[in-house]
């Protein structure tokens, strides 16, 4: 089992670990402008303006993720792609956005469109129609900052066969940062046995910096 | 992918008969129970479909009068526990009387869609701390309600959360990862849930028709549920009876719109494809399916897209949630244990709240029983982001 591409997105920060990518950034919108002119999305994804914070957030970040692992949205590659998203938060903000605002509205009629991202599995419901990943797409949660966990389960998942790749997603208030495990190497391209990074994870403090994992990608930096 | 390249995948693969699998690598079912609004119990929920009678009735609770529809499934509670969210109280029902022994060590995982909700609604409403109500947050209690102490996660996947959850699971057990797994499941009724469907006018103003010609939307119903699985050698080592096997699953998703699902039901057909791949079952050894069967127009038509592509001739398939209303993310867990009691009782309890067949269910749902012979049976959900699950269970025929 391999990863074979990593990004990571922070408030003011992005970067990607085998194609050393990094740069910063003034927001999601001007994140999403800079990954468009770069061509690491092609095209308009369409309703990214309305998506929610968090769907933009792990949008991004997947996308910085698909292009370290050269995979191509909307792909072969891609469809045989899913999306585990793993984080203590599930979808405790969207929850509580929605509800406010229906509070706010009289508690007559709640706003659908705030409505549809209160599941934790709506981030990367927004990031599998931008990208194509037809793949399993599920949220786990275990209360501990546990990346560890949320590896080997998206890997368990390749290993069983439910997917050819897993886009491991890993989402705190701060950081998000996304792995792309699979069960086999790309051609021509380095990538990191995924136990060698489960076992580096062990000498992290704290899951609040996932994106100092990608630090763990020592072979590429 | 399409459906159609899988199903020719499956029919090489298969040889157009059901193998017998290497028990190894089954995940066997060594107990179930389940928290309805039809009552305590898997006869309670049985008797409840076979009676042909909605659990779903007039709400007073949760604002429901202001909704689209003022109608769901709610569980009888006790006061007892009312200190707690509706959440815990329905898994401290479900857990009052244990119908199964689970080995302490038992890995747990919780389906869920919205948890312990209404501690958000009281912060919300009180002006208190936003940070009660995180999903992760519910696995102590659970754990504890449960007698269980492993590894615990939350597994959530819209309104496949619990078919997602048995998969992990039986892969869990396939892999060595764990010889037993607790897959609990639960979803309750708030106003957080009714005036978001409410919101998305997805609510049937009257009782949900899954299949029905005339369907018009879902109705909102709540429950928990358990299942327990273990691998073969613990359960023939630590004396379990085998109760059903979980021989195959597979997740899928339509990647095409945040409510609605794919019209085509591709990817729903090559999740039901792989799993029966996975199960290394042919289409002719399905008896029974445990269909999604929502009552909306959208999903209902899918589901029967994809089961035609699949199947060359009808199978019994009934959908509970015109009874149990829409259970969220524990309705798979729901319908699995459903399946499990229809083979073992060699019937497919009928689709109520469906009067007028739909033409593209005719032959394959019926609003009376329907026998079940031999075989194994299909569980299909769906969810919103347009998540895809099937799993295949084996169960004991007639006993």
């Amino acid at each position: 089992m391999y990863i074979i591409g990593i990004s990571w997105l922070r408030e003011n920060g992005y970067g990607t670990a085998r194609l050393g990518l990094h740069g910063e950034h003034g927001g999601l919108r001007d994140l999403y402008r800079n990954l468009r002119n770069m061509e690491i999305i092609t095209g308009a994804l369409k309703d990214f303006g309305r998506f929610g914070p968090e769907s933009k957030r792990v949008c991004l970040c997947a996308a910085l993720a698909l292009h370290d692992a050269a995979l191509p949205p909307h792909s072969p590659e891609t469809s045989e792609t899913g999306l585990l998203v793993a984080g203590p938060e599930g979808a405790q903000d969207a929850n509580l956005s929605y509800f406010r605002d229906y509070i706010a509205a009289g508690r007559g009629l709640g706003r659908g469109n705030l409505f549809i991202y209160t599941l934790p599995t709506s981030p990367a419901a927004e990031t599998a129609i931008a990208f194509g990943l037809n793949g399993p797409l599920l949220y786990s949660g275990r209360g501990v900052a546990d990346g560890r966990h949320a590896l080997q389960d998206a890997a368990r998942l390749v290993a069983a066969g439910q997917a050819r790749t897993m886009l491991c997603t890993l989402v705190d208030r701060d950081a998000v940062a996304c792995y792309a495990i699979s069960s086999q190497k790309q051609p021509d391209q380095p990538c990191l046995p995924l136990q060698d990074v489960v076992a580096a994870s062990g000498e992290t403090a704290s899951f609040e910096e996932p994106w100092e994992w990608s630090m763990f990608a020592k072979g590429w930096l | 992918m399409n459906g159609n390249s899988d199903k020719g995948y499956l029919a090489s693969s298969s040889r157009g008969g059901h193998r017998d699998k290497d028990r190894r690598h089954c995940a066997a079912i060594v107990g179930y129970d389940v928290l309805t609004p039809y009552g305590r119990g898997v006869a309670a929920l049985w008797d409840g479909l076979l009676s042909a009678k909605s659990a779903i009735r007039e709400c007073r609770q949760f604002r429901a009068p202001t909704f689209r529809s003022g109608k769901a499934a709610l569980v009888a509670l006790p006061d007892a526990h009312s200190n707690r969210s509706r959440t815990m109280r329905l898994l401290a029902e479900l857990f009052a009387a244990p119908t199964m022994r689970s080995p302490s060590e038992a890995e747990l995982l919780v389906a869920t869609t919205t948890g312990e909700i209404d501690l958000l609604e009281n912060t919300v409403l009180q002006g208190t701390d936003g940070n009660r109500g995180k999903l992760p947050d519910m696995l102590p209690a659970t754990a504890a309600l449960a007698h269980v102490s492993g590894p615990a996660a939350v597994v959530s996947a819209a309104c496949a959360s619990s078919t997602v959850a048995l998969a992990q699971a039986m892969i869990m057990i396939r892999c060595g990862v764990a010889d037993t797994v607790l897959v609990v499941a639960v979803d309750s009724l708030s106003e957080f849930l009714f005036s978001g469907f409410s919101a998305l006018m997805a609510l049937d103003e009257d009782v949900a028709r899954p299949f029905d010609r005339d369907r018009a939307g879902l109705s909102l119903g709540e429950a928990a549920a358990s299942l327990l699985l273990m691998s073969e050698t613990r359960a023939v080592r630590d004396g379990y009876r085998v109760l059903g096997r979980l021989t195959g699953a597979a997740m899928t998703n339509d990647a095409n719109h945040m409510t609605g699902p794919s019209r085509d039901g591709a990817q729903l057909t090559r999740a039901i494809c792989r799993a029966l791949q996975d199960a290394s079952t042919a289409p002719e050894h399905i008896a029974v399916i445990a269909a999604h069967g929502t009552g909306t127009r959208y999903n209902d038509a899918m589901e029967m897209k994809a089961l035609t592509a699949v199947f060359d001739s009808p199978r019994p398939t009934f959908s509970v949630k015109g009874g149990t209303g829409h259970t969220m993310g524990s309705a798979g867990l729901v319908q699995a244990v459903a399946a499990l009691e229809a083979i073992r009782h060699g019937l497919a309890p009928p689709t109520i709240g469906m009067r007028n067949v739909d033409d593209a269910a005719r032959g394959w749902v019926a609003s009376e029983a329907q026998t079940v012979g031999g075989g194994a049976a299909l569980v299909v959900n769906a969810g919103f982001g347009g998540i895809n699950a099937a799993v295949i269970l084996e169960g004991e025929h007639g006993k």
